[in-house]
């Protein structure tokens, strides 16, 4: 490594404030119309199921940051949101069916809950990350208690079972019944309707299978699992400001 | 560098904001607790990335009963490239009755591609990591490593240095030329953008870019 | 491969099969263009192309031969051995008698290979404090959850989990031994019934080996056959010396009455009979598991023994280790690189690189190049989908017919600058024959000198770029003239028509020829070090200036031609 130029300063230096400025002015520039944005959204919606999130929507739907401290112009779907629950700034909460979301939730930011088909459901404790999007199709879906989904994970219209874990880029489609304590390993794409018993861990370029033999016959792991996710999650609940006031109407 | 062209470079309205260190970053980068993240310089952030720089340690009370200043959750060395659709979220793991995050480190000359996530511990320099990959909590890259398209780094994986990787799970399917990672001292000339990936290669995403200007000799 | 367009391969061992090429290449110190196997045109689609084309980065150069130097004509020396899980250089000594693979806590998932954990197990009552006495750890697998305890194994420490292993395994084997000789005894009366349970792999394999050790040394104790250097003038070595020069009527008596050596034929002696019992028992055993308690091939042949049947008799794999190597010119034994034998330094103690010996081709379309040029991003749009595909070139679909032009660019890593003759074929090889121009194929390119020189003289360094800045109107490719100049490098136009669908790849094959004015930094040691050694000396360099020619041929993938 040649040394370092004394031009260029030192790479442990934070971002200036400097920075900090322009990251507001960004709302300024990028501002659009709320209306069109769920237009957009809504329109895109229901097809790309296989593929990640194309780019352009996902821009399209989280509204911008001087937004996030207003009310949406579109009415905030009509959502049943338990106090407890934290939806962070930038998540999204969108469409015309009813959302419930339960006690302990935790809605990432950049995250999107859409029940423009159909309802969604999010059981305690349920952990959706950045990226990721839980809509609602066909008979709405649902997502039992301490249910994880991944960064950038879509789930649609399917039923997740209590305590699993959908990986990072995973796609769980319309019809699917993932059962309980299972674990879709990051960028699984599930076959239409799949149906995944208790304690499976599909992986693997693939889609194997195999039964997580240790969690279903040794309950201290299992107990030490969730005392994993409980830890994390008291973690994330100091650490990401909470904007759930803004969707409760 | 020499061209005249190159004087207006803080252009108003453009999709990238510069900063004084010659950071460029999309205003439609979607970037939490901004003071937590540190930029080398000349690096690239394109639109729809997220950094969790709000996922940092919980700051510690010092011995004189002062908190001190909250660390960095997300560290990015200088001439790194991360693409539009990547999610950077620091590693976290439970650690003495708590959860805790660390901070996570990118090296320099570092290009990660479209809809990838990290949760990576350290990345070292002169990495290429494809597209739509998944690099697990508190994996570890060492320097001069290529991972293929698609791949999933399982968490706590060590990559050693010079490796070429792939598959679900990651394994170790080849090797690097010696050519790779500042080689050849002939690299750098012109307005060329070179990316490390396959050969040296041009960054087809930001023709204009010199990703590599610094091997050549000092910077201008 | 799926290379991203466009990309340059450069060729190398382009004739290897014949016979002479090698010693064609010792000959040709300096290189000469028109040798035989250099005036044919190098088909980048025949089958034999695959085998001599690489990127820049993967070629060495040997300073001595004047030659790029690739995988197929240098040869490796291991230089030291590593773990790739814990990075720890392994002693070349412990490799050979512990075996390739990490004696430490490195440990892979037989089910998914992905490295495994040492987790602790009761970690989870959080009553018991961390690293308390009544903690006990097993080995996952991040990913796919596979735990050792799915096998039963646990382990009391956390550390030297190989030593634990190996006496867990040991202990259970010979559990399964004593329960045998029980059930055996038990059965004394009729012993014609084959014992229920078989002998384990690594008895039977101790039994064979002793086995077949005590049959050699008895029936044949002078083994014409086989040869021990370290026994140099014992009688086997002086038979078989003899039997060398024996004429061949002697040897062919000598062939003809081989000792019929017995094989082994029992249990005791490492033989395992196929006993229908066992079969039956396994079978039933396959069809009570079902398909996922069976283990896959790959699963299989990453076990110690490649028999293992059933995931529940699958047990982590010590991770394999990986090892640094020195690499040395075929022909003249010349180190070309060789890497610091410790793993945590990438540093190199020799690496002569071809990236830093040859000019490197880099090919890109005019069209993508004439893009409005701000420094810096390339278009100002609003949305994201029009900046990208604005600036992108459709290299995927090149329109057959239509002539598209690109920009061939040379970067000169030297430190002289060079003449460079381009030779392209008129239409390409293959089905796709695609027509080629290159509009200037002789230019200079100048020296890789510092880039503090052209930023001392920046005036001097504009002036000579041969174009207007970009951005402009479109400029006016012209025949015999560089397109645009730089410090080291040089951009020439070329222009090709894609051929109508046959292959869909359109690939170029480049003849490229350099010439460069040369003076050895110090050409009267070179000289003396040749006389001493007494070789032939072919030339002698000169001690002033002297003509260098370098050849290669390279192939340029622009890109695929559209409904193909």
């Amino acid at each position: 490594m040649p040394t370092r130029d004394p031009s260029v300063p030192h790479a442990s230096q934070p971002i200036l404030p400097t920075f900090t400025s322009h990251s507001i002015s960004i709302s300024t520039f990028e501002f659009r119309p709320p209306a069109k944005r769920h237009q957009t959204e809504d329109q895109y919606a229901p097809t790309d199921l296989n593929g990640n999130p194309s780019t352009h929507r996902l821009t399209a739907t989280h509204p911008p940051k001087r937004a996030s401290t207003q009310k949406p112009a579109l009415p905030p779907p009509p959502s049943t949101i338990h106090p407890t629950a934290l939806i962070a700034n930038h998540a999204v909460l969108s469409g015309t069916h009813p959302i419930t979301i339960a006690a302990h939730c935790i809605i990432h930011p950049y995250a999107r809950i859409v029940s423009a088909e159909g309802p969604v459901e999010l059981g305690e404790g349920v952990v959706v990350w950045e990226h990721a999007a839980v809509e609602g199709r066909g008979e709405g879906v649902r997502l039992e208690r301490g249910v994880v989904v991944e960064s950038g994970a879509r789930v649609e219209g399917a039923e997740v079972g209590e305590g699993s874990l959908v990986g990072q880029g995973c796609g769980v489609g319309v019809g699917c019944v993932v059962g309980k304590h299972c674990k879709i390993a990051p960028r699984t794409i599930l076959e239409p309707r799949a149906r995944i018993p208790d304690f499976t861990i599909v992986y693997g370029a693939n889609n194997a299978r195999r039964v997580d033999t240790t969690a279903r016959d040794r309950a201290e792991i299992m107990a030490a699992r969730e005392k994993g996710q409980q830890r994390q999650m008291d973690a994330l609940r100091k650490l990401v400001p909470s904007n759930t006031a803004k969707w409760m109407g | 560098m020499s061209r005249p062209a190159a004087a207006s470079r803080k252009s108003a309205k453009g999709e990238y904001i510069e900063t004084d260190t010659g950071n460029k970053i999309s205003r439609r980068a979607q970037i939490t607790g901004t003071a937590n993240i540190t930029l080398g310089g000349k690096t690239v952030i394109q639109s729809d990335v997220v950094l969790r720089g709000d996922l940092h340690r919980l700051p510690q009370r010092k011995e004189d009963g002062t908190m001190e200043r909250t660390p960095t959750a997300i560290s990015i060395g200088r001439y790194t490239v991360i693409s539009s659709g990547c999610v950077l979220r620091p590693p976290g793991r439970n650690s003495g009755g708590t959860w805790r995050y660390y901070g996570m480190k990118v090296g320099d000359n570092v290009f990660i591609g479209p809809n990838t996530t990290l949760s990576s511990a350290s990345i070292s320099s002169h990495v290429h990591i494809g597209a739509s990959c998944t690099l697990g909590n508190f994996s570890i890259i060492n320097s001069n490593v290529k991972i293929l398209p698609g791949t999933v780094v399982p968490a706590l994986m060590v990559v050693p240095p010079g490796v070429v990787l792939g598959g679900q799970p990651a394994r170790i399917v080849g090797e690097l030329g010696e050519g790779w990672g500042g080689g050849g001292n002939g690299v750098g000339g012109g307005e060329e953008a070179w990316v490390e990936g396959g050969e040296l290669r041009e960054l087809q995403t930001m023709p204009a870019f010199v990703v590599r200007e610094d091997t050549g000799g000092p910077n201008v | 491969m799926a290379q991203q367009f466009p990309y340059t391969y450069y060729a190398c061992c382009v004739n290897i099969s014949s016979s002479s090429s090698i010693a064609q290449k010792r000959s040709s110190r300096v290189a000469t263009a028109h040798e035989e196997d250099e005036d044919r045109t190098f088909d980048p689609r025949s089958p034999r192309a695959n085998y001599s084309l690489y990127p820049l980065e993967h070629l060495l150069y040997c300073d001595d031969c004047q030659q790029i130097r690739c995988p197929r004509c240098y040869t490796e020396e291991i230089v030291a051995w590593y773990c790739p899980s814990c990075l720890f250089d392994v002693p070349n000594t412990q490799v050979r008698t512990e075996g390739n693979r990490c004696q430490r806590n490195c440990y892979n998932c037989p089910i998914c290979t992905s490295p495994l954990q040492v987790n602790p197990l009761e970690h989870s009552s959080h009553l018991a404090p961390e690293g308390s006495s009544g903690a006990s750890y097993f080995l996952g697998c991040p990913y796919c959850n596979w735990s050792s305890l799915d096998i039963g194994v646990e382990f009391a420490k956390h550390t030297g989990i190989t030593a634990q292993l190996a006496k867990l395994k040991s202990a259970r084997q010979s559990q399964a031994k004593k329960e045998r000789h029980e059930r055996a005894e038990n059965k004394d009366i009729k012993d014609t019934d084959p014992p229920n349970a078989p002998p384990t792999h690594d008895d039977l394999f101790t039994n064979l080996r002793s086995f077949y050790k005590d049959t050699l040394s008895s029936t044949n104790p002078v083994n014409p056959l086989s040869f021990d250097p370290t026994l140099y003038n014992s009688p086997p070595s002086v038979t078989r010396l003899m039997n060398l020069y024996a004429p061949p009527s002697a040897k062919r008596a000598k062939a003809a009455k081989p000792t019929p050596m017995r094989e082994a034929h029992s249990p005791s002696e490492g033989f395992l009979p196929l006993s229908p019992t066992t079969e039956d028992a396994t079978i039933a055993r396959m069809a009570q598991a079902g398909w996922d308690g069976l283990t896959s091939t790959a699963q299989r042949v990453q076990q110690q023994h490649p028999t293992t049947k059933f995931v529940d008799d699958l047990w982590p794999v010590q991770t394999r280790l990986l090892t640094r190597r020195a690499k040395r010119c075929a022909t003249c034994r010349h180190i070309l690189t060789k890497p610091d034998s410790k793993i945590s330094s990438t540093r190199y103690r020799i690496r002569i690189l071809a990236l830093d010996k040859i000019p490197r081709l880099s090919i890109r379309a005019l069209a993508a190049h004439n893009t409005p040029h701000p420094s810096f991003p390339i278009t100002v749009s609003s949305t994201a989908s029009s900046s990208t595909t604005a600036s992108r070139f459709e290299y995927e679909s090149l329109r057959p017919g239509v002539m598209t032009q690109y920009l061939l660019t040379l970067h000169n890593p030297l430190f002289e600058p060079i003449r460079v003759t381009l030779g392209t074929p008129a239409v390409t090889p293959g089905n796709l024959a695609s027509r080629v121009t290159v509009l200037c194929p002789q230019f200079e390119v100048g020296a890789n000198t510092d880039v503090w020189d052209e930023a001392l003289n920046s005036s001097a360094a504009l002036s000579s770029k041969s174009k207007t800045q970009p951005g402009d109107a479109p400029i006016q490719a012209e025949a015999g003239k560089v397109w645009e100049r730089g410090r080291n490098w040089t951009s020439v136009v070329v222009e090709i028509v894609p051929g109508f669908p046959g292959d869909t790849v359109v690939e170029v094959p480049v003849f490229v020829r350099l010439e460069y004015e040369y003076e050895h930094p110090d050409a009267a040691v070179f000289e003396k070090m040749r006389e001493e050694g007494g070789a032939k000396v072919l030339e002698v360099p000169e001690l002033g200036k002297q003509t260098r020619e370098v050849a290669f041929w390279t192939v340029l993938g622009v890109g695929k031609v559209a409904g193909g």
